[in-house]
């Protein structure tokens, strides 16, 4: 009896150890992709990083059912896109986003560094004006440099549906730039 | 209009170039290590918790029901119901409150009786029903050989039956179609 409940203990414990190992290889393969997407969303590193770290604990708490990898990348696409989402209203009805400056990764020569500035400024407000579908769309399209069929497994989606979809998000935002 | 035409020729694929320049913003070195860090500190909170709360549900849920058993479903007044043991057996006693037993006819007084009958009401379970049919099972009882009907005097005229009535079914001169071209 007790051989049996030590030989229980050492199997659950193994298989905790396989989940704790394969989570590590999740988050990191994954952590990028969190963070941006939920940068998209705040455009603040500070706040996306605090957003991807809310969804990573999310994700480990329902880890057991999470296993496969695209699963797992799929619902981290969402959770983190959803909480990224709540977290710009919330700031919003505090009135801080005015607050906090917009920061771009573009950071050339003065003079060039506020144009793209500027031209980053207008293509955020073009991609916010997007609705929600196609927005994450373009968002995970312009990720890593995913294709439409990386899109389309994130998304769970038909290939041909994310096709079309980033074919309106781009007309709209040609529109929206002009 | 230089600005326009700029924007008008800008293709997918430049607008592609400048979403993914825009998106290309990398994570502090430490948010890796910070969400380690984050996820460490409740592991089993996280994975016990779920396990918790159903076993925390199940056993209120499981108390809930027995005290739904248990609870009697109707409350029916006292008076309205009576125990079928006493009435029915007791139908010529004056009270229905003493029982009917050989230990009456001793010298022990009835209040020295009454708890034992009480306990025994509580020990053995009663079945009760409605008064009309005690009494009704009191007089069956009180008269268990009534006068037997007598069925010979009932009697039952036969009835005549309604006259039938020809009545002949109509007739159709057969349709006839004209000649015609319906091209």
């Amino acid at each position: 009896m007790h051989e049996y409940t030590e030989r229980l203990d050492a199997t659950a414990f193994s298989m905790e150890q396989d989940l704790q190992r394969e989570f590590e290889s999740r988050l990191i393969e994954s952590s990028t992709l969190a963070f941006r997407v939920a940068y998209s969303v705040l455009r603040n590193s500070e706040n996306a990083e605090d957003v991807a770290q809310e969804a990573f604990a999310k994700s480990y708490s329902s880890f057991r059912r999470l296993r496969d990898r695209d699963r797992f990348r799929a619902w981290l696409v969402r959770i983190t896109w959803r909480l990224a989402i709540n977290r710009l209203r919330s700031d919003r009805r505090r009135s801080l986003r005015e607050a906090v400056p917009v920061e771009t990764s573009i950071t050339p020569t003065p003079v060039q560094s506020i144009i793209a500035q500027e031209r980053a400024t207008q293509l955020w407000r073009a991609i916010d004006a997007l609705p929600d579908k196609l927005r994450l769309v373009v968002v995970l399209a312009g990720i890593e440099e995913h294709d439409i069929r990386e899109v389309a497994a994130l998304l769970r989606l038909p290939e041909g549906t994310v096709k079309s979809r980033l074919f309106l998000a781009r007309q709209r935002l040609k529109e929206l730039m002009q | 209009m230089k600005a326009d035409q700029i924007t008008n020729s800008r293709s997918d694929t430049s607008l592609d170039r400048e979403i993914e320049a825009m998106l290309s913003v990398e994570p502090s070195p430490e948010f890796v290590s910070r969400v380690r860090t984050r996820i460490a500190e409740a592991p089993l909170s996280a994975w016990t918790m779920g396990w918790t709360s159903v076993a925390a549900g199940s056993v209120f849920v499981a108390v809930v029901v027995a005290v739904v058993i248990s609870k009697p479903h109707e409350v029916v007044p006292p008076e309205a119901l009576m125990p079928i043991a006493r009435t029915s057996m007791q139908a010529d006693t004056p009270s229905d409150d003493v029982p009917a037993s050989p230990n009456l006819t001793s010298s022990k007084s009835p209040e020295r009786h009454k708890p034992e009958v009480s306990k025994a009401a509580v020990r053995e379970p009663q079945v009760l029903i409605n008064p009309e049919e005690a009494a009704a099972i009191r007089r069956f009882l009180a008269h268990p050989h009534p006068e037997p009907v007598e069925l010979s005097l009932v009697k039952i005229e036969p009835q005549p039956l309604p006259e039938f009535v020809f009545t002949p079914l109509p007739t159709f001169d057969p349709m006839v179609v004209p000649q015609g071209d319906f091209k």
